[in-house]
């Protein structure tokens, strides 16, 4: 007998929307403020070439990332596109706070009373988070399919 | 899909990760090489001598005034703390300065100068400008009922303040002189703006007090001015590198009517100091023919003779590991200079002073 597991894919559902609510939350900060984060990433040492293309790619990310992770079907690849967005994030700091001249001032919202460490840890945390959810998710199969073994396997 | 088909995938993703960081370094302004610009140095080669160096134990230290027998030094995050010593940086004395004050904001902001006898407190925000007597030690109200916000405030004379204030009339930042009860006496034809009024005016206010003259140095742009202490302009001249126009962009507009750089500006003239007539600048940027790796290490400095309006020669004074000079001051014939958390005393080179 195949065992139910449901904490496994209420998991997967909380990580999903600690994503979705992270990632609405940066983007629409930063599109409410759109001048004040240009500004803010002009001054980025790492960036500050590229301000017109990150500027919109970023928030359009997070935000067609949260899409996805809405959509069952296409979850686990939300999920990878999130724990690699969120990688270069804490790479980012983590390459500001060892080689970088000077620190640029952070964005974010409620986020921008986190000191930089402290932001690093933060997206570091988010950053594992999605990766475990990639290994708890459970592959997508629509309902009322057997498995070989002849067993009722009801969703993920 | 299996745990290893999800590892493989998961190892995919972190490298692609990491390229894209590594990429965007690859790319930026931090690979490339410094900037040189295309004017030439004077430079002096023979290292300045250290007649005596103390360590301060913090960096926070900055000069704050200097007369015949002593060096006061005040400090950025204990503005109350004041340290004095000799001229052989011996005898140091601390000393806890009294604000005779009910109430304080941004206490941090304070900065200490010191015009024998007095020693002065000034805050731009407050505003309070405060003075006290050297071995009194307490700091009352130089003008009572003042609202005179400034960004700079150097005092002269004796009971007179210079100020970096901004001009209602022009919108811009502005030199003015404050005395007494009277209401702040602007010039409005010192500092003249290029792009914001207010950024791109950045600079620093020195007080040569042997020839009792203001000279102002620009931050972003070649050009420094010399006036009298009455606001009256002596000279207007420039630097010897070739940067006129400061390189500031600011964002566009912003809600609350805040004003903000989106670009780091670039810095040319970064710190000064001036005794009788010699102009001391310390200048961010490479020569033509400079070492690159004696620039790297060192501070280099511009000399200028104000009186006679001409660039004199340069010098460096080597950092202390990655440390550069941060505070600077001339007196007579002898270099004071802040490095990390050492204070030197160097000998002026004989060319320079005649």
């Amino acid at each position: 007998m195949k065992r139910f597991i449901p904490s496994r894919s209420l998991l997967v559902d909380i990580i999903c929307m600690l994503l979705i609510l992270l990632f609405v939350y940066a983007a629409l900060n930063k599109v409410m403020e759109f001048n004040k984060f240009q500004a803010q990433i002009g001054k980025s040492p790492l960036i500050m070439r590229y301000v017109p293309i990150i500027s919109w790619l970023v928030p359009s990310s997070e935000i067609m990332i949260s899409l996805i992770l809405l959509l069952p079907k296409f979850r686990v690849y939300g999920l990878y596109m999130a724990y690699s967005l969120m990688l270069m994030f804490t790479l980012y700091i983590g390459f500001i706070l060892t080689f970088s001249p000077y620190v640029p001032c952070s964005c974010g919202g409620i986020l921008n009373n986190l000191g930089w460490s402290q932001h690093l840890v933060f997206n570091f945390a988010f950053t594992l988070i999605a990766l475990s959810g990639t290994f708890l998710i459970k592959p997508f199969k629509s309902e009322s399919k057997t498995t070989a073994s002849g067993e009722l396997n009801l969703g993920s | 899909m299996n745990t290893k088909q999800n590892i493989i995938i998961v190892v995919l993703c972190t490298i692609a990760s990491v390229c894209v960081i590594v990429a965007l370094y690859a790319i930026s302004p931090l690979t490339e090489g410094v900037y040189r610009g295309s004017f030439k140095r004077n430079l002096i080669y023979t290292p300045l001598v250290s007649l005596s160096e103390l360590n301060l134990g913090v960096n926070s230290f900055y000069i704050a005034g200097i007369d015949d027998s002593r060096i006061y030094l005040g400090n950025y995050t204990a503005p109350l703390h004041m340290l004095s010593t000799n001229h052989q940086l011996l005898d140091s004395q601390h000393v806890r300065l009294e604000l005779g004050l009910d109430s304080v904001q941004s206490f941090q902001r304070f900065r200490l100068s010191v015009d024998s006898p007095f020693f002065f407190l000034t805050h731009g925000i407050m505003p309070e400008y405060l003075r006290g007597h050297l071995g009194i030690w307490k700091a009352t109200r130089l003008f009572p009922s003042a609202k005179d916000y400034s960004s700079e405030a150097q005092p002269i004379n004796t009971g007179s303040l210079i100020m970096k204030s901004l001009s209602t009339e022009t919108k811009s930042l502005e030199l003015a002189i404050k005395t007494g009860a009277h209401p702040l006496r602007f010039n409005n034809s010192l500092l003249n703006k290029q792009v914001d009024g207010i950024f791109c005016l950045d600079g620093k206010l020195l007080y040569d007090k042997a020839k009792a003259q203001i000279v102002y140095i620009h931050y972003y742009r070649n050009e420094f001015l010399v006036a009298d202490t009455s606001l009256n302009l002596i000279l207007r001249s420039h630097t010897i590198d070739t940067f006129s126009r400061a390189a500031i962009k600011l964002s566009k507009k912003l809600s609350g009517g805040e004003s903000m750089l989106a670009a780091p500006p670039v810095k040319i003239n970064t710190n000064g100091a001036v005794y009788n007539s010699k102009l001391f600048v310390v200048s961010s940027l490479l020569s033509r023919t400079e070492d690159m790796h004696d620039f790297l290490t060192n501070t280099v400095i511009d000399i200028y003779d104000t009186s006679e309006n001409r660039y004199v020669k340069s010098i460096y004074i080597p950092d202390k590991g990655s440390d550069k000079v941060s505070s600077l001051a001339v007196y007579k014939d002898k270099l004071i200079a802040i490095t990390g958390n050492y204070i030197n005393i160097y000998d002026i080179p004989e060319e320079i002073i005649n």
